[in-house]
C-alpha cells in the first residue's frame, strides 16, 4: 500500500515533486471520468483534468485536510467543469462540431458497445451503442449541477457527504438532485428500450 | 412499510445511505414485493450504464501527458513568482536609489535655482563621481533635459542587477 494522501500533499509542501506526481496518477483517471462525463469533448476534458492539478498544486496551501484530498480535488475540477460548460453555452455554435453529439465521437464509444465489438453479435452491439449515446445524450441534457451530481455518485461512488463537500451544497440538496436526474434519465433509458 | 415508503427511500437504499435498520426494512420489502424489487433493480441497472458509458469512454482518453503538462504548468506559476518576487525586491532597490538620487541632486538643483547658473549647477554634481558611478547605469541614471539643463533622474530594474 503506497503512501496516504495526506502524507503526499505534505511532502508536495516540503518541495517534493515527486510525491505530488503520484497525487495526479492517483486521481487522473477519476477527475477524467468527470470531466468527460460533464463535457463530453476530449480536448476540454483533457484541459480540464490539467487544469485540475495545477490549481490544485497552487492552492495546495490552503487544503487544510478537513475533507480528503480528493472530495477536494473534485470540487476544483467541478467547477473548472461548470464554468466551461457556462462558457460553452454562451457560443454553442464554437464547440457542437467537437462534441460526440453529431457521431464524429463515435470513438469515444465503449470498446464493448462499439458496432462490431467483442460481443459477437452486431445487432446487440448496435444496440447497446445507441444505448450507450442515449445514456450520454440524456445526462448532457441535464443542468450542470445534477450532472456533476449524478457522475460523482455513479461513476466515481461518492457518498453523499462527500458530494456534499465537493459541490459545496448541503446534503439534501445532493439528495434531491440526484432523484431528479435518476428520474430523467430513467425515463429516457425507457424511451430508449 | 408500504410500497409508498419504500419508493421515498429507493435512490438511498441503492447508494446504502440509510441506516442500517431502514436498509434492512427496505430490503425486507423489495424481498417479498415484485415492484419494488423492479424499481431497485432498475436503480442499479442505470448506475451501471451510466458507469459503464463514461468508465469506458475514459478507456479512449490518453492520459500519458497529463503530468507533463501539469509539470509545465507548475514550472511556468513558480517562474512567474519568483520574477514577481524579483519585482518586489526591486520595488524596495528602487525606492532607495530613488532616495539617494534625489538626496544627489537636490543640492545642485537648489545651488542652480540660488545661483542661476547651470554650469555650476553640472560642475556639483560632477564632484560627486563616485555617486554618480555607484548609481549610473545600475539602479539609477541621471540625465540633463538639453534646453532647460533640468535634472531627470531615471530609475531602471534589471533583476539581474539586484541579485
Amino acid at each position: 500500500m503506497g503512501p496516504s494522501d495526506w502524507e503526499l500533499v505534505q511532502r508536495t509542501r516540503e518541495g517534493d515533486r515527486e510525491a505530488f506526481r503520484v497525487l495526479v496518477e492517483r486521481y487522473q483517471r477519476k477527475v477524467a471520468a468527470l470531466a468527460l462525463g460533464m463535457l463530453r469533448n476530449r480536448e476540454d476534458a483533457l484541459d480540464v483534468v490539467q487544469e485540475t492539478f495545477s490549481k490544485a498544486y497552487q492552492s495546495l496551501d490552503k487544503f487544510k485536510g478537513d475533507s480528503s484530498f480528493y472530495t477536494w480535488i473534485y470540487r476544483i475540477a467541478s467547477n473548472l467543469c461548470i464554468d466551461q460548460q457556462r462558457r460553452d453555452a454562451k457560443m454553442p455554435q464554437a464547440t457542437s462540431s467537437t462534441t460526440d453529439d453529431d457521431g464524429a465521437g463515435e470513438d469515444e464509444l465503449p470498446g464493448a458497445l462499439r458496432e462490431g465489438g467483442d460481443l459477437g453479435d452486431p445487432f446487440r452491439s448496435a444496440r447497446d451503442a445507441e444505448l450507450a449515446r442515449g445514456i450520454r445524450d440524456a445526462i448532457s441534457e441535464l443542468t450542470p449541477e445534477h450532472r456533476a451530481v449524478i457522475l460523482l455518485r455513479e461513476v466515481d461512488g461518492l457518498s453523499y457527504e462527500e458530494i456534499s463537500q465537493a459541490l459545496d451544497c448541503p446534503k439534501g440538496t445532493v439528495m434531491s438532485r440526484l432523484h431528479y436526474a435518476r428520474r430523467q434519465l430513467q425515463e429516457r433509458l425507457r424511451r430508449l428500450r | 412499510m408500504t410500497c409508498a415508503d419504500v419508493h421515498q427511500l429507493l435512490g438511498p437504499f441503492v447508494d446504502a445511505e440509510l441506516p442500517s435498520p431502514m436498509l434492512l426494512a427496505v430490503a425486507r420489502h423489495a424481498g417479498t414485493c415484485p415492484t419494488c424489487d423492479a424499481a431497485v433493480r432498475e436503480l442499479t441497472d442505470l448506475r451501471e450504464a451510466v458507469a459503464g458509458a463514461v468508465e469506458a469512454a475514459v478507456d479512449g482518453l490518453d492520459l500519458s501527458g497529463v503530468w507533463q503538462t501539469v509539470e509545465r504548468a507548475i514550472d511556468r506559476t513558480e517562474a512567474r513568482d519568483r520574477r514577481v518576487r524579483h519585482l518586489r525586491r526591486a520595488g524596495t532597490w528602487g525606492a532607495i536609489a530613488a532616495l539617494a538620487a534625489s538626496w544627489l541632486f537636490l543640492t545642485p538643483t537648489t545651488v542652480q535655482q540660488t545661483e542661476h547658473r547651470a554650469p555650476v549647477a553640472v560642475a556639483r554634481v560632477a564632484k560627486r563621481p563616485t555617486e554618480i558611478d555607484r548609481l549610473t547605469g545600475r539602479v539609477a541614471s541621471f540625465q540633463r533635459e538639453p534646453k532647460t539643463g533640468a535634472p531627470i533622474i531615471w530609475v531602471n530594474y534589471n533583476p539581474d542587477d539586484a541579485r
